[in-house]
Order: C-alpha cells, then structure tokens, then sequence
C-alpha cells in the first residue's frame, strides 16, 4: 500500500508541475500580468522543484491535505472533500445497488433458463444498457424527466416529495440521525428526497454495470451449471433447489465479485460525466476542476483518498472470495 | 463540452477584467441609462437610485404586483471566495456585488458612475489628491458605522495582504503613493490614504488618473470593517480569514450572507439596515450548475426567475424566437419564445464593454499573412454563422460604447477607412498579398491557430478561415489547449494566432488598448499583457502606436482637454492596428437575458449583470402560474 500511494502521488505530482497548466494564471486570468509573480510566490511555486515535491509528499503522507490553491482559495482541501464526497456515495451507493439489486438476478435467471424468450430478453437487454453511453442517457434522462408532465401526465419533480431533476441531493437528513425518532415523517421525507433526486443518475449510472453483472452472471450460471459435480449432485437427488442456491449461486458469484467491486471504485471516481449532467456538483466534478485548474493540493488530496479507497476496496475483494468461497483463506 | 464552453469563456474573461469599469464618458453612455439613472447621478448627491424608476417603465413589458417576501432565484457558475480583494471571478464577484459597498458604484450597471458610500468628493488642482467625504449613518452587516479608518484597511489590505489578488488595481492602476523594495514589492503601511476623521478619506496619487472614480467602484475598493482580518501587519484580526472569506463576509451592501455551500448553492438576505433604500426583495438564491444541458433544464423547470446569457447555451438559443420589440442605443427589448415549457420570456440584451479578437505573434507571423487574415475576416459572417448573431461585429478593440465620439463615430470611422473591407470575405486581396509576397501553391505558409478548449465556437470559426486561407496559401492548423494553459503558452511566446477577449477593468479604451501598446507585448518580458511581440522590425506603424500611447500616459487628467488628447491617440493606436494587424478585431459579445414573466429586474448598462446590485428587483406574489403549467397541457406531443 505505502509504494502504490507515493507511486501514485509522485505520478500527480509530476503532472501537475510540470505539466502545462500554471496555477497561478488560473487564478489572476488575464488582466493582471505582474499579479502572476506575486500570486507565484504566495503559493510557493518559486522554490526549487524537488523541495516542492517533499513538501507535498511529507504533508499528504502526514495527513496534512493543505488548502486549495484554485478552486476556493484558502479553504483546507478537506473541507471540500466533505462537502462533495458524501454525494458522491451516496450517488456511487445506490448505482451499485440497482446494479447488483437489477443486474445479477436478472443475469441469473437468464443463466438457469437459457436460450428461452425470457434469456433473450434479458441478454438482448443487457446488451442494449450495456451499449448506451452514460452521457447521451444521462441527457435523454434528464430531458424526458423535465418534460414528464408534458409527455406521460405526471410531473416527476411533484411525484412523492417536491425535488428537483438536476442539483444535488439534500443530503442534510443524515447530519441529525435522531430526526427518525423525534421527527419521523421529515425525516423519512428528507430521505425519500434524497433517494428520488440521485435515482435518474444512480440509473445512468448503474446501466453499464448493470449489463456488464448481468452478462457476466449469465456466464458464470451457465459454466456452473453445466460443470460436473452440478451434474453429480443432480444424479445423487439433490433438490433442484438446492443445487441452484447452495452450489450454482455461489459459485457464480466469484468471477462478480471483482467486477462489483471494480465498479464501485469506478463510481466513486469516475462520475463527472453524469455528475455533470445531474449537476449534481460531486467528488468527480471537483477532481475535474481541480485537475484543469493545476490546483495541486486538492488533486494530491483526492487522488490520496482515491488511492486509499482503491486499496480498500482490494482488500474488501479479498475478503469477500473467502466469505463466498471457503476454500480461499488467509494464510 | 460544446456550451460549457461558452460559460467558462466568459467566466474567464471576466475573471480577467473581472467586473468593473463604467465609461468615463457619461455622455455617450446616455443611451444606456435605461432613463433616469443616467442624468441621476451627474452630481455628487445622495444615493438617488434614479435608476429605478427609469428601468421600471423601460425594462419591463409589465407591472408587477410586487411581493418583497419573494427571493430570486439565480444560477452561478462555481464561487471561489467572498472576500472582495481576492475575487478574480465573475462568480464570486456577483455576490460580493450584492453584500459589499464601495465609495463609488455603476449604479444598475451603468457606465456613468456615481457615489454610493461617498457623498461628495474633491480633486486637488493637480488631479492627485482625491478627498472623499463619506455618507452619514451607514453601517455594516455586523452593526459597526461604516468609517473613513474602514476605508484605510480595505485599501491597505488590497494593496499589502497576501491574500490579495488585485493589488495592482491599488498600486498601479489607480496608482496611489506607496514605498515599495528593490524588487517592487509593496512596503506594508507606506501607502499614502489617509483616514483624517470619521468621515473624511484622503487619496494621495503619485499621478493623474483619469479613471480614478470608476477604479474605486470595483468591489475590491469595498468597505472592510477596520481590523476584522488579521492579513496584513499591525491587525489582530476579529475572525478568522476563511471565517470572513466563506462564512462571514461583512460588507455594508443591501444584502447578507446568509448560506454558502462551495460548489452548491449561496444565498444572501436582505439587510434592514442599508443605508441605502433597503431590498425590494427578500433576498438572492444562487444554484451553482456548471453543465449547460443540466443549466438549461434548470431553467426550463422554472427554478430559476431569470437567466443571464453565460448560462444559456448557445446550441439552444434560436435567434428565431427573439422578436426585439425596442431599441434604445445598445440597449434591445424584446420576448425570447415560447420555449421548450411553454413560456414566453422576456428579453434583454446589451452590447456591453467587451472585445474579442484574433491575436498574432507578430515575430512569427509575417505582415502579408496576418493582413491575408484581416481580408478574408468577415466579422459579421463569424459573428452570425458561429455566435448565431448574438453580438456586434468588431472593427476597433475598443468596444462602441466607450469609443471615442461613441457609437456613432465607431460605425463610421469602420465604414469609411477599414482597410480590409466591412463585412467582406475578400479572399483575392488576400491572395493577392501573399502572391506579392512570394508565397504560392508551392510555397504555403504554415500557421498554427490556437482557441480556448472549452470553447468550440472559436474552433468553427477556426474552420471558416482555415477553408478561406488556404486560397491564399496559407496552410492553417487549428488546435485548442485549456484556457490558462493557452495564456502560459502565450506569455513564452509559443502562440502564432490565437483567440481571446478583453472586459474592461475601467471604461474607457486604454484600459483596452494597452495591448495594443508594443513595449507591453514583447513576450521576452516577465509580464506581457497581450502576446504579440509587436516592434518595428515586423510592423511599420510600431512606431505610430507607442507615441500614441505615450501620449495617453502622459494625459491622464480628468480634464476634457486631457480626454481629448487621448482620443485622438487612441484612434492612433486603432489604425496602428489596421495597417500592421496585431489584432483581428472580431466581435463585441451581447451581454443577454432572459426573465419569466413574474420578475421584473430593472435593464443592466453596459458594465454587464455581474456588475448589478439586485436591490431594486420586483417578483410578484404569483410566482409561475403564467405560460408554463397551462402550455403544459397544450403541448401533449404524446
């Protein structure tokens, strides 16, 4: 884990400096050529470029995320991240959840009914989701929301809770966990809202995973199935049942398993298109900006906690072969 | 990314010139006083918002019940600060507009300016030393009288805190008497302002300025309370500085902070204690959106009263749906519609005080092909085929409303001597250059042609020439880089042609035109202001623009004499430009907007919405209601 991350900080280090793009003319623009000396100095561009790289390298890895250059000047880059971050999960929760909730059922059924119109539905269906770029469905989604009243008679900004189609979920219901208790249905209305208002994008989102898991545990149903101790415990009488859930089901989880959790960490990371589109301003949208704007202590601040929950993630795969698969363990 | 693009764009050229400026020549501006504000404010009187009554009957097609409860809802691109010395941000400067008080201010975003915290000011005989008496009664957002000594500190911080990003405003532009090092750098405490009572502030200048009013309605001139922050030598501080800079900002503007979420949303409240008239309104609602479908879609689900042109894409505007109903001076009325919800909106434009050009590395890029570039130009073509005809062609850098002798003068002295023909396409004559020039089929000139990447306006407009000049073999590569990349590339003297625009610091054209002034543009400099590398070996009138800009400098007095002067320099300078091309002028951009029928929000002047306080803006009781819901059902395309 220590090599990836000073790896990987180095590699955002040396493409911000010495990349093409000046911090300080992002900020002062271009009215104000002699500001870009002084602006240069504040942010101590002026030093020799290897006591910049120990600066950053010492601070991050001694959790001192600095403040943005750039972005919003002054502010610690923490503070943003917990400010985009928690939309960013809670974006990134519910896409991978309509795609394993949609997708692996789906796949699995087609894998245990194969080549009947039901599987050819499916699969022909996962291919199409799997097909749609995220941007041109993010759009189309958001368009045909808006004009929901005009197109089926029903507004879906009033549906259920009054929420908007683009702008960021109203994730404030979380801060006072207590209003379940003392204030139920706000609360619970601060939580549908929530839901209802990343539900397009979680959608958008989750489509091309949702194909991928469904593809794919079609795949593995139909490998496992037709493998030979299937076809041993079928000759010993097992229950259909049972085959289907204690031996083909878990089976096939295993080749999902990285694929679920590759995606996760694609969520988190890789949402600024749909981010963009919801304009629902997450983590994605910020590193963007950031990057563009060479605002190097807050890209160094993302991409550390990116690189932090990619190790994370490894390590949650790891873990959850051996509670699938018994016969992979700790050694 | 197509119309991103056009948001970043004039997110940065803003954050460049940012938002101030107003024409020091009130006269010709008069057009665009929307009516009373202009005659208003001639006099150093009170704050007489004569503005409002003005754009009331001129702005709106309607009267509006008017609900001061209500809040406008707005949309902003991403806010990087509240403190008004190191905003560089158009962003950021529209709500600083709103929640800080300078001396002086473009009321509605006129360009004649006039006091606001000021109730009268002296010149001394030698146009150097400015006493400003201040308004009685006024106070800050925290209760505090708002005093001379506050004036003191905010310009102290401008000019010395390190958190400053405008202290050239101070020290060079407006040029107040200040010691500084060896190495230019400002001494903290040496600048020459002096708080002589409570009420009194004294401004020592080390020389004449013209625009010394207007540089003093920049909000980076706004009151500070006296030693709220601790950034410059000598103060304690009261708060934190990301406590004032993001949570706290205290100003004395008609409206409050009162929530701000970086990248979300900001919202202020009215302030009840204003020394001026208090709000119309409750208060101002930002959402920050930067994508233009997710921007436009907002929009369409009426979340938003009104919507200022950066934001609205361009691929969505059809110029088919505006019908102009009125047109006073740069100022058009009209109605924008119906648009996608039904809705009829009401419209407004003004060409404000902006510049777009082609640039050229003049070290690089031959005199016949940089004028093979001016013949085949065809600005009004650009201008109608790429921005969908919503800005004005551009034959001067200095935009028409601030031009010498005004609009009128503009169009006229463009008809008659611009030498590469008025809304032409002349592609012999540029073919006709570079043949005399020794160029031809088999000896092409290759030139690069950079734009901004957010943009791909310019790239279209790239196009257009590319197909023309390669008639007049010239051998064109386009290419876009990020915009501060494209400046950096620039300021080394790496471009060959490339796009950018000018908005105003100060109204008046040599705050343009000092691109234009060769010894400015040698990019071997630490600091060149525009990319050219102008000099008399690659152009024959280098000569005539540095003696006409020496003559701008060396009259500087707020005199009509000194003005005169200056004219005829800048226009000196303008036809420098015709006969060496250092610039392609292309086109002034319409500062639009569009509003729901329910608001009204008095006609912006030509210093652009940015530079509008919101303070004088009615919302009816009703919101809604009018074209959306009941189109809705009459649009049932199902």
């Amino acid at each position: 884990m220590v090599p990836v991350t000073i790896t990987g900080m180095t590699i955002v280090f040396m493409v911000i400096r010495l990349g093409p793009i000046d911090p300080a003319a992002a900020i002062v623009g271009l009215n104000n050529p002699e500001g870009i000396a002084r602006i240069r100095e504040q942010l101590g561009l002026t030093q020799p470029l290897w006591q910049q790289y120990i600066e950053f390298m010492v601070d991050l890895l001694t959790f001192d995320l600095g403040q943005s250059w750039v972005i919003a000047r002054g502010t610690p880059a923490y503070e943003l991240i917990l400010i985009y971050a928690p939309r960013t999960i809670w974006l990134g929760i519910w896409s991978v959840l309509i795609a394993i909730v949609i997708g692996i059922p789906l796949g699995f059924y087609a894998g245990l009914n194969p080549n009947t119109g039901g599987d050819y539905f499916a699969s022909f269906g996962g291919i199409i989701w799997r097909a749609m770029p995220n941007f041109w469905l993010a759009i189309i989604l958001v368009a045909v929301l808006s004009q929901s009243q005009e197109l089926f008679g029903f507004s879906w900004e009033s549906w259920i809770v009054e929420t908007n189609i683009v702008t960021p979920p109203d994730l404030s219901f979380f801060s006072e966990p207590m209003g379940l208790l003392t204030n139920t249905s706000a609360w619970t209305n601060g939580l549908i809202g929530a839901l209802k208002a990343v539900a397009p994008a979680a959608l958008v989102l989750g489509s091309a995973s949702m194909g991928n898991e469904m593809r794919i545990g079609r795949t593995a149903v139909l490998e496992t199935i037709n493998s030979n101790y299937v076809e041993t415990a079928r000759a010993k009488g097992v229950p259909e049942r049972a085959i289907v859930w204690k031996h083909v089901f878990r089976n096939a989880l295993i080749p999902l398993v990285p694929i679920i959790t590759g995606e996760a960490f694609l969520l988190i990371g890789g949402s600024v298109v749909v981010e963009v589109v919801f304009a629902i301003n997450g983590l994605g949208y910020l590193f963007y900006t950031a990057i563009q704007n060479a605002d190097l202590p807050l890209v160094g601040s993302i991409t550390f906690i990116f690189i932090l929950v990619l190790v994370a993630t490894n390590v949650l795969q790891d873990f959850l072969y051996t509670l699938i698969d018994p016969r992979i363990g700790y050694e | 990314m197509t119309d991103d693009s056009d948001l970043s764009r004039r997110r940065f050229l803003q954050a460049t010139g940012s938002t101030a400026a107003a024409a020091a020549l009130a006269g010709c501006s008069g057009g665009g006083g929307g009516g009373g504000s202009g005659n208003g404010n001639g006099g150093q009187a009170s704050n007489d918002t004569g503005g409002t009554n003005g754009s009331g009957g001129g702005g709106s097609q309607r009267r509006i019940e008017a609900d001061p409860s209500k809040t406008l809802e707005l949309m902003n691109s991403s806010i990087t600060t509240f403190d008004p010395i190191a905003a560089t941000d158009t962003a950021s400067g529209i709500v600083i507009q709103q929640m800080f008080d300078g001396l002086m201010n473009y009321p509605e975003a006129n360009t004649a300016v006039g006091p606001l915290l000021a109730s009268d000011y002296q010149v001394s005989e030698d146009f150097t030393t400015y006493t400003l008496t201040l308004k009685e009664g006024a106070q800050f957002h925290n209760g505090d009288p708002v005093r001379a000594q506050d004036f003191a500190y905010a310009f102290e911080r401008l000019a010395g805190s390190e958190n400053s990003s405008r202290a050239y405003f101070i020290l060079d532009s407006l040029g107040v008497e200040a010691e500084t090092d060896r190495e230019g750098t400002y001494q903290p405490g040496s600048m020459n302002v002096e708080a002589v009572d409570d009420r009194t502030l004294r401004i020592q200048l080390s020389a004449p300025f013209h625009a010394t009013l207007e540089m003093l309605a920049y909000t980076a001139f706004a009151a500070v309370p006296e030693g709220l922050v601790g950034d410059i030598p000598g103060t304690e501080g009261e708060i934190e500085y990301t406590d004032f800079s993001s949570d706290n900002p205290v100003g004395a503007g008609p409206f409050q902070l009162e929530n701000w979420q970086q990248g979300t949303e900001a919202s202020v409240t009215r302030f009840e204690n204003y020394h001026g008239e208090s709000a119309s309104i409750a208060g101002v609602h930002w959402q920050v959106i930067s994508d233009s479908s997710a921007i436009y879609n907002y929009a369409m689900n009426q979340n938003v009263d009104s919507l200022f042109s950066p934001s609205l894409p361009l691929t969505q505007y059809n110029p088919e749906k505006l019908s102009v109903e009125r047109e006073e001076g740069a100022q058009s009325f009209g109605t924008y519609g119906p648009v996608r919800n039904g809705a009829t909106m009401d419209y407004y434009h003004i060409t404000p005080i902006n510049s777009y050009y082609l640039g050229f590395n003049m070290a690089k890029v031959p005199k016949p092909v940089r004028q093979a570039f001016a013949y085949v130009t065809n600005q009004q073509l650009i201008v109608d085929q790429v921005f969908k005809g919503t800005g004005a062609p551009a034959y001067h850098l200095t935009p028409p409303s601030i031009y010498p002798g005004g609009a009128q003068a503009y169009e006229q002295h463009a008809k008659n001597s611009y030498p590469y023909g008025y809304n032409k396409t002349q592609i012999q004559q540029a073919k006709q250059v570079m043949e005399e020039a020794g160029y031809g089929p088999n000896n092409q000139f290759t030139v690069q042609w950079t734009d901004y990447a957010s943009s791909d306006t310019w790239t279209q407009a790239g196009q257009i020439l590319r197909d023309q000049l390669r008639q007049a073999h010239i051998d064109m590569q386009i290419q876009s880089a990020d915009f501060s990349t494209l400046l950096q590339r620039g300021r080394n003297g790496q471009l060959e042609v490339y796009t950018l625009g000018w908005i105003a610091d100060w109204p008046a054209p040599d705050n343009f035109l000092q691109l234009l002034n060769p010894p400015q543009t040698d990019t071997s400099m630490e600091a060149p202001i525009s990319y050219l590398n102008w000099s008399q070996e690659n152009g024959s009138a280098a000569q005539q623009a540095i003696d006409a800009y020496e003559t701008v400098v060396d009259n500087q007095a707020p005199t009509d004499q000194a003005q005169q002067t200056r004219d005829q320099a800048y226009v000196q300078i303008e036809e420098a430009n015709w006969e060496d091309v250092a610039f392609v002028n292309v086109y002034h951009q319409w500062d639009q907007r569009y509003s729901y029928d329910w608001v009204d929000i008095p006609p912006y002047g030509a210093m652009g919405p940015s530079r509008q306080k919101f303070d004088d803006v009615r919302i009816a009781a009703d919101r809604g209601g009018g074209g959306g819901g009941e189109s809705g059902g009459s649009g049932n395309g199902s």
